[in-house]
């Protein structure tokens, strides 16, 4: 039913990568959030880029909120995998770290909460979003057609609005669930083309989430939500990095470490997924193109801005 | 892979942002990109689009409903092409497509949320009496043209499809008060909550108005039109687990009708119709399991009961100079209850799934069992039950050829078994144009009346025997009323802005359509009385189109236009053994010149135009016009003249922005005045005279 388009240019780059491994072997802390799918996900393929590659590292995996999770003086490295093992890492570790799966705004606000520890020691990130550019680029290679973009935000959240692209226009609003958030769904819905999503908890929560797709379908607005499971439930597509994605990049920053000993500026994700949603599209009566298609298009406007 | 450029933002931190610092864990975590949903818009749940669908079909939306002015349902069936709306009086409109050949508009099915409320014992829906107000729709779907397939029984020649609002739609308190002409008093309240598992809504209202006035060159005297219709109306959805969803609609409405002729003395035959209120009261409750398997299966269990109880209590006044049998009535009255008790259960299963991305299919089976008391017009209170089994799938053959194939077989009351299968095939021009063209064919069972119809009534002479008047006595043995449709449509997308053109030329033909017998003759002794038989064969031919047209971001525009022409030929030639030659001669004759009228049962041209504009200060206005070239209803006899009206609707939101997104204290006053440029036409009923009729509309949001 979806069909979704997996890159793997990982290993050509992980192989050049590899032959500059250094002799000492960087010893790696994996700290875990938790030992649910996604984490296990990017555990596992972790290891198996590693391996592939001959990187010459050990990595000892924890799980934040067990005993052993602070131990680790000897590590040279800690990549924490969410946003607790994140707080943990720059909590009890002295080492550089790198966070991964982790929302940029997350990372931002939890540097801002411990600026001693981000003055003295090296962190850097790899964001689970999608940058603003890639997301509206993808809306305007799938949806060339759709041109307001709507947006809803609790005001509680923090994102930064986003500059559009010529003939691309924004419709945001702020809305609380508790205060009357169909009515400001109605009026955001009646006045755009697509609904974009963001991280929201309190807006995109599963309870509200049935009544937000039903509202958006009977208004026929397609939804772009920010993972797989958006599209599932009735999206009609998303862009996303996978936890396999995210474990390759991972690689690079940890060669990268190893060669220098410092750390690349926190960045988005380099690889993501596009996710489709063809039976919805086709009720909306939009002619989606293949991910292949999109993606192909979405490059083309990408070397045309540059 | 290359890396996007890192361009400027126009940064907006929220207020957050620097005060939400306090918490530990008060920060934005992974989890909103990690979270599971239950599928929501599963296989069933998403319609095919327009120009992918086996009929042509009008959606008429709330901002349509909104912009047209309509206080009854019954009007907004105006921007439907073809579709005929009158009135036999103030609380009876007449909804009908393809013209109209008498009050009951029976070759149409109408659902309520997939609720059949084209009820027994007449076949008729009682528009007036709705448990349902006209704020709480969300949404019509008019399929146009038959579709047993996906709508079951009677969906002859169309359907009507009435979509609420759901149970998480009325999330603010409202309230509404409508004063006006014509004793106009409407009020209603709704309100409503969304939770994590269990959302509802409730809906109070009563509206009524004092009805028609006498179209003075027929009438004299003021009509006896008053009505009022009180209803509670909830919604309740509940959501065990994510696959899961239970819908649970409940309703209730009593409603006061006057009818009767103020006129104390009766001057022609059959006339029993004296000042009464009518009473009625209906409940219905529905529940509908709707069980997800991931995204493309799901299956739909629906029960759901109609009650509707009728008190009725009519008589005549003595009347020397009528006609037989009237004349026997001396002084005293003889009342003629028409007091009916329905009872309707249904029960249905569908399973629609996704074979594979090109192929859906829809299947299922239900049971209904419709029971009716009604003394004084059945000979006995029957019980039927009907049967069904329906299969419907939609193939995509090729990127831009879809075909829709289906069938339903039914076994009806009557013990008789048909199946009514439909096919159509459409096929993609351009991704902007789309053709279409099908052929289906749909049966219409019999009614109570015209199967088991009884009306009689004993009148009494002074110093005479009783007599026993047989106004109806059907003879039953009746078969259905077999449709066959083709028709060939277009539908074009006009611009990105969602302009479409939905044009298709059709060719129906109804087979053995059922009327009520002319009655032969009248002597002073006996009066044959009037039974229900296959009469007529007929046709239906035309042209229909909508355009529906986004002049600009707030205005849409909306133009229906029909060209039809109907034809008939009698199926039946009368040779009773029982009757006189001339009295054959005569019936004969009289079915004869039906069939010549029934051209007449289509007005020629028929347009409707809506156009709605919102103005950057809240101000809303909207326009409606209708054009219905005359036609004419075989049973109402008198021909409905050229009719043209204009509806106006000015309405101004106020409220504060911050009142707005509170939704306390924000509110909308609106003024509506119904057939602006006339005052002076009739349609269905000759005697009623339909006069320009304003009023206003106060809301507020609590």
């Amino acid at each position: 039913m979806f069909r979704q388009s997996t890159i793997l240019l990982l290993s050509s780059a992980i192989a050049l990568l590899s032959t500059l491994a250094q002799a000492e072997t960087l010893n790696v802390r994996l700290l875990m959030s938790d030992s649910t799918p996604p984490y296990q996900q990017f555990s596992t393929a972790l290891s198996q880029v590693l391996a592939a590659n001959k990187v010459d590292v050990t990595v000892m995996e924890s799980q934040a909120g067990t005993p052993q999770s602070g131990e680790g003086a000897n590590a040279g490295l800690v990549v924490a995998v969410g946003m607790k093992a994140m707080e943990l890492a720059i909590a009890k570790f002295d080492a550089p770290v790198l966070g991964v799966m982790i929302p940029r705004i997350g990372y931002e606000i939890l540097l801002e909460r411990h600026p001693a520890y981000h003055r003295s020691k090296a962190t850097s990130a790899i964001y689970l979003d999608q940058p603003w550019d890639r997301q509206l680029s993808f809306i305007q290679a799938a949806l060339p057609k759709h041109k307001t973009v709507g947006l809803l935000y609790s005001p509680d959240t923090h994102i930064t609005l986003p500059r559009l692209p010529q003939g691309m226009s924004l419709n945001a609003q702020s809305t609380r669930p508790a205060e009357n958030f169909f009515v400001a769904l109605e009026s955001v819905l009646s006045n755009s083309d697509v609904l974009l999503v963001i991280p929201d908890s309190e807006i995109y929560s599963s309870s509200n989430m049935r009544n937000i797709l039903l509202t958006s379908y009977r208004h026929q607005v397609p939804l772009i939500g920010i993972s797989q499971a958006y599209v599932n439930a009735g999206a009609l597509g998303a862009i996303f990095s996978t936890p396999e994605q995210l474990a390759g990049q991972t690689v690079e920053m940890i060669v990268f470490f190893a060669r220098n000993r410092r750390l690349p500026e926190p960045q988005h994700p380099k690889l993501f997924s596009i996710s489709l949603n063809q039976q919805v599209a086709r009720s909306l009566g939009i002619a989606l193109d293949s991910p292949e298609a999109i993606r192909e298009r979405m490059n083309k406007a990408g070397e045309g801005r540059q | 892979m290359k890396k996007f450029p890192h361009r400027p933002f126009i940064a907006v931190l929220l207020a957050g942002m620097s005060c939400g610092s306090a918490q530990a864990a008060d920060y934005p975590s992974e989890q909103d990109y990690l979270q599971e949903f239950p599928v929501v818009l599963s296989a069933s749940r998403l319609s095919q689009p327009i120009s992918e669908t086996p009929n042509a079909m009008t959606v008429i939306d709330r901002n349509m409903i909104v912009a047209s002015g309509a206080r009854n349902i019954a009007d907004v069936f105006k921007l439907v092409p073809s579709m005929y709306v009158g009135y036999a009086d103030g609380h009876t409109p007449i909804v009908s497509y393809r013209g109209i050949t008498d009050a009951y508009a029976r070759r149409m099915q109408v659902l309520v949320d997939g609720r059949s409320i084209y009820l027994p014992i007449l076949g008729q829906v009682d528009w007036a009496e709705l448990p349902l107000d006209i704020g709480d729709i969300d949404r019509i779907e008019v399929v146009r043209g038959p579709s047993a397939a996906s709508h079951g029984s009677n969906s002859v020649q169309g359907v009507i499809n009435i979509l609420t609002r759901q149970a998480s739609g009325v999330s603010q308190a409202q309230a509404s008060v409508s004063k006006g002409d014509a004793g106009v008093s409407d009020v209603s309240a709704r309100f409503g909550s969304m939770g994590e598992s269990w959302d509802y809504r409730v809906t109070l209202a009563s509206r009524g108005d004092s009805g028609f006035d006498p179209m003075p060159s027929v009438l004299s005297i003021p009509l006896n039109d008053n009505h009022r219709t009180q209803l509670i109306n909830t919604r309740i959805n509940y959501r065990p687990t994510g696959g899961d969803s239970l819908d649970i609609q409940l309703g209730y409405s009593y409603s006061s009708r006057q009818l009767g002729d103020q006129n104390p003395t009766l001057s022609s035959t059959g006339i029993f119709s004296t000042l009464r209120d009518q009473k009625v009261s209906s409940d219905f409750e529905q529940f509908t399991w709707l069980h997800t398997f991931g995204g493309d299966s799901d299956l739909q269990l629906r029960y759901y009961h109609i009650g509707r109880d009728t008190k009725d209590e009519r008589y005549s006044l003595s009347c020397a100079t009528c006609a037989f049998p009237l004349n026997l009535i001396a002084s005293g009255s003889y009342p003629v209850f028409d007091d009916a008790v329905i009872h309707r259960h249904d029960l249905e299963m569908q399973h629609t799934l996704h074979t594979s991305p090109s192929n859906r299919v829809v299947l299922g089976m239900g049971a209904r069992q419709d029971s009716a008391i009604a003394p004084n017009n059945l000979r006995y209170s029957p019980t039927w039950r009907e049967y069904r089994l329906f299969a419907h799938d939609e193939w995509r053959i090729t990127p831009a050829s879809l075909i829709n194939i289906g069938a339903m077989a039914e076994k009806n009351a009557l013990g008789q078994t048909h199946v009514s299968p439909r096919v159509s095939y459409n096929y993609h021009l351009t991704p902007k144009n789309t053709l279409r063209a099908s052929v289906s064919v749909a049966y219409r069972n019999p009614e109570m009346m015209e199967e088991l119809g009884n009306q009689s009534v004993l009148l009494n002479k002074v110093g005479a025997t009783q007599y026993t008047w047989h106004n109806i006595s059907a003879a039953g043995g009746l078969s259905p009323e077999k449709a066959i449709s083709r028709e060939i449509g277009y539908i074009g997308q006009l611009d990105e802005d969602g302009s479409t053109l939905d044009v298709r030329v059709y060719h129906d033909q109804i087979g053995d359509i059922i009327w009520l017998d002319y009655v032969a003759n009248t002597t002073n002794s006996t009066v044959q009385p009037k039974s229900f038989q296959s009469d007529f064969n007929a046709f239906y031919s035309g042209l229909e189109g909508t355009l529906n047209y986004r002049l600009a971001a707030r205005s849409r525009l909306t133009v229906n236009y029909a060209h039809q022409v109907a034809g008939a030929t009698r199926s039946r030639v009368s040779n009773n053994a029982s009757l006189s030659p001339a009295q054959n001669a005569s019936i004969n004759a009289s079915l004869i010149s039906y069939a010549n009228k029934y051209s007449e049962t289509v007005p020629l041209n028929s347009a409707s135009l809506l156009l709605s504009h919102d103005f950057s200060d809240g101000l809303q206005l909207g326009v409606g016009f209708y054009h219905i070239d005359p036609v004419r209803s075989l049973d109402a006899g008198t021909l409905q003249p050229l009719t043209r009206y204009l509806d106006l609707r000015v309405a101004q939101r106020f409220g504060t922005k911050r009142s707005k997104e509170k939704g306390s204290g924000s509110g909308e006053i609106a003024l509506v005045v119904q057939n602006a440029l006339s005052d002076h036409y009739f349609d269905y009923s000759s005697q009623t005279r339909h006069k320009r009729r304003a009023y206003l509309t106060a809301t507020l949001g609590l």
